[in-house]
């Protein structure tokens, strides 16, 4: 299953876990999935159909524009991160 | 990853370093630049600004300026739309368009020295100057703050009323200067620094610093009473500046052509616009007119971005093995007068190099009474490499292991995580750390007392993100090869490179141009060390593409089937039938012409390590720089010569931010050194000649390997500097910069 890492300010929502597996073939699902255990958490990180903008989401690595429907695999991993890019 | 079915095997043109027509210009001065632009009938603008750290704006009486000779128009904030919250990602960091709006034309408060206020054009430069000193402006002069700790006291002068702390979605109940704050956390702490044999906490101020370009702001803009807006400008991007201008006077991005010239200078500070949307109004109540802005050296210092002045405190433990059990860092970057400093930038950086299992960051985005802070080549990341790359080099010093051992035993490599948790693909830091412990400079005696050799490491992510090329095939066999990417540091020439390897053609058949906004699909700006990379990968899938049509056209006129005909080396063939690249193009029954886009994944980190040695006379603070060399990861060097000079830029600006260069305000919040007299750039009896070491891990996700190189160049220069006037003298420094008084008062400390 898609793990979810959770952004630190957000564990207190998820009793300190930093970790959660989640059902889920696109972002939008697995959030929903992470929201049923934990709800609130989708709130805090998403406006409209999309993530926040000032987070960037970074699946398997890459950065991505933070859309809902994003494809996820088996063995996704999903970060809520800062955005940088550079000078 | 498969970016391109074009022959890739072998390398003609890869890792040479030609000239171009492009550096001729530059050197010859036959290069246009925006000030070179005069389009008929054009006319002058000119800024005023605040004289006003922070002052709430109680009126503008622009009437008497209005009647004054040839005065053609008059505007302030209040000719801008009245834009909502719009958050855009904007080069090192996030923007707040209603902010960005502010920023260029204050509205209700001037937030710093030299805030514009309102600009006037007029049929000379001379006019629009004297008119400027008729405006009347009623200020109600308000409390200043320019310190970032200050500016996050309670008590501090608030500077916007409305601005709550954001923490991931969750906003503060009560006014504040912390915009935001974010957080970083893994492992156990507690337990980490439990394990460690030696713990150092320290606490490290840095000042800011300005890019330092040559070339100032200009724009020149022509809004024709057909509603369509063209600007000539200086910037690193000019979709995004097409963007920017757009939101910030609210009209359809079709109505807006932006014309990017050459740029005599960036480093991220061209990433934003200042003059852009000022001159376009201006040119609007003028009847069309084109009217052009220039910033002094002056306006400059004052009101474009420099970068974050900040402050850090750090605590690091490690075991006797030397290996790092914990690190817990507190950051603060001063984002000037609206959110935005690049303190995530500067956090992912500083842990960059390492490998950290117990790891706590926080990070705070605090505003200013100072210029919006902008982005400075690896923005956040010089100054936060200092204060991590000192306590390193304090542990190491204590464990009494050799310091480039010790980063040896804690670098990162591919599986390892970043601060924000993603994982390392391939990456070069140790190769790199191995390639300077084994230089000559590294074991080289020492000249004498008061000398001292220091090292740092250094990371940078480096960015992807969105390119678009095309190219048309002439019937002489060359190929016109259009980007949207703006040129700063040889852009044109490397793209070229490697769309000539990939197309199997020679370097001189490929002629390039940057295209308008008009000619090319949307293109993220040259900035995060990406163009090279990204730009890179969408000019070889434009030569598969035109490889592609090039085939179709080789059917048509064998009368083959198109998957009969293979193309290799620059030659099409089919059976014994056989025609080169360039007698294809003068035989092709149709034109062909293509394109590609690319939104890059695949971006490889950068690492360098740098090794320095300095001689400090006692008697002055004045650092003197012995010898000097880089070594840097660059993934695949595709021109060696220009990768050197980015090296050697990187170090420069490195040691200005290290040994001179500051913002310096008194306690009313006035910029005291805005000139390049007072404001201390290195110069050439600054700066030794800096020896290169390339080292070159390829990054796997591009097709030749390549990673961005700009940008991490800078990071390490003030830890290394740091470390080697410890080794010298005996005094560890923690603020920035390391210059003569600061320096002579830390050996006065000393005794």
């Amino acid at each position: 299953m898609p793990v979810i890492f959770i952004p630190a300010l957000l564990r207190n929502l998820t009793g300190g876990q930093e970790r959660i597996s989640v059902r889920g073939a696109t972002l939008a699902e697995a959030l929903t999935a992470l929201d049923e255990q934990y709800p609130g958490l989708r709130a805090q990180l998403i406006e409209g159909d999309r993530i926040r903008p000032e987070l960037s989401v970074a699946i398997d690595n890459e950065t991505t524009e933070g859309w809902l429907w994003t494809r996820l695999d088996e063995s996704s991993e999903i970060h809520f991160v800062q955005p940088l890019s550079g000078g | 990853m498969k970016h391109s079915d074009t022959p890739l095997e072998k390398n003609r043109i890869l890792g040479t370093s030609p000239r171009s027509a492009v550096d001729s210009d530059k050197v010859c001065g036959k290069a246009i630049y925006g000030i070179d632009a005069h389009p008929a009938g054009m006319i002058y603008g000119a800024v005023l600004r605040s004289p006003h750290a922070h002052a709430r704006i109680r009126s503008i009486d622009v009437s008497a300026a209005l009647a004054m000779p040839g005065v053609t128009a008059v505007v302030t904030g209040a000719d801008l739309p009245n834009l909502a919250d719009k958050i855009e990602q904007l080069g090192e960091t996030i923007v707040n368009r209603r902010y960005q709006s502010h920023n260029i034309l204050a509205v209700d408060k001037a937030l710093y020295h030299g805030h514009a206020v309102a600009a006037v054009a007029a049929k000379t430069l001379q006019q629009a100057e004297a008119a400027l000193a008729k405006i009347q402006v009623d200020y109600e002069v308000l409390p200043a703050v320019t310190d970032v700790e200050a500016a996050m006291r309670p008590d501090a002068p608030i500077l916007l009323e409305e601005l709550r702390t954001n923490e991931l979605g969750s906003k503060g109940d009560h006014p504040t200067n912390i915009a935001s704050h974010f957080r970083h956390q893994r492992g156990d702490l507690e337990q980490g620094f439990a394990s460690a044999a030696l713990i150092v906490e320290r606490e490290f101020r840095t000042a800011a610093v300005h890019q330092g370009y040559i070339e100032p702001q200009n724009a020149t803009a022509a809004w024709r009473s057909n509603g369509r807006l063209t600007v000539w400008t200086s910037t690193q991007g000019s979709f995004s500046a097409r963007d920017q201008i757009a939101d910030i006077l609210d009209i359809p991005l079709t109505q807006v052509r932006v014309i990017p010239l050459e740029v005599g200078g960036a480093f991220g500070g061209k990433n934003g616009v200042y003059l852009e949307p000022v001159a376009a109004l201006l040119s609007r109540k003028s009847g069309g007119k084109p009217v052009r802005l220039v910033m002094s050296n002056q306006e400059v210092l004052c009101a474009t971005g420099p970068t974050s002045a900040g402050y850090l405190r750090v605590k690091v433990g490690a075991d006797r093995a030397g290996i790092i059990t914990a690190a817990q860092i507190f950051i603060a970057y001063g984002a000037g007068a609206y959110p935005g400093s690049p303190v995530g930038a500067g956090a992912d950086t500083m842990v960059g190099p390492y490998r950290i299992e117990n790891l706590l960051i926080d990070g705070y985005d605090v505003v200013t009474n100072r210029p919006r802070a902008a982005a400075y080549r690896a923005p956040g990341g010089s100054n936060a490499a200092f204060a991590m790359e000192v306590v390193v080099d304090e542990l190491a010093e204590k464990l009494g292991i050799d310091p480039l051992e010790f980063r040896l035993r804690n670098a990162a490599q591919e599986g390892d995580r970043r601060a924000d948790g993603r994982v390392y693909a391939r990456i070069g830091m140790r190769e790199v750390l191995e390639a300077a412990r084994a230089h000559p400079h590294y074991t080289a005696p020492l000249p004498g007392p008061n000398c001292g050799r220091g090292v740092a490491a250094g990371a940078w992510a480096n960015g992807g993100g969105r390119s678009s090329v095309a190219a048309i095939v002439n019937k002489d066999g060359s190929v016109t090869l259009s980007m949207g990417s703006v040129d700063l540091t040889g852009t044109r020439v490397s793209l070229s490179m490697q769309f000539a390897e990939a197309l199997g053609i020679p370097l001189e058949a490929v002629s390039p141009w940057v295209t308008d906004t008009d000619s090319m699909a949307f293109t993220d700006g040259t900035w995060g060390s990406r163009t090279t990379f990204a730009s890179g990968i969408a000019v070889i899938d434009l030569a598969g593409e035109l490889v592609r049509q090039l085939k179709i056209q080789a059917a048509v006129l064998w009368g083959a089937p198109i998957e009969e005909i293979d193309y290799a080396n620059g030659v099409f063939q089919w059976g014994d039938q056989r025609l080169t690249f360039k007698e294809l193009a003068g035989k092709l029954p149709r034109p062909v012409m293509a394109t590609a886009t690319v939104n890059a994944r695949g971006v490889g980190p950068a690492f360098a390590a740098h090794i320095v040695d300095v001689e400090v006379d006692p008697e002055t603070g004045k650092v003197r720089i012995l010898r000097y060399t880089a070594v840097q990861d660059v993934g695949k060097a595709i021109h060696p010569d220009f990768i050197r000079g980015q090296m050697r830029g990187g170090v420069t600006q490195g040691i200005g931010w290290a040994l001179s260069e500051e913002y310096v305000y008194d306690e009313q919040g006035h910029l005291l050194n805005p000139s390049f007299l007072d404001y201390r750039l290195p110069t050439s009896l600054d700066v030794p000649r800096i020896e290169t070491v390339i080292v070159e891990a390829p990054n796997p996700g591009h097709p030749y390997g390549v990673r961005g190189v700009g940008e991490v160049p800078i990071v390490p220069p003030p830890g290394a500097l740091a470390n080697a006037i410890y080794r010298a003298v005996g005094v560890r420094m923690q603020t920035l910069p390391m210059s003569p008084p600061r320096l002579l008062e830390a050996l006065w400390e000393k005794g």
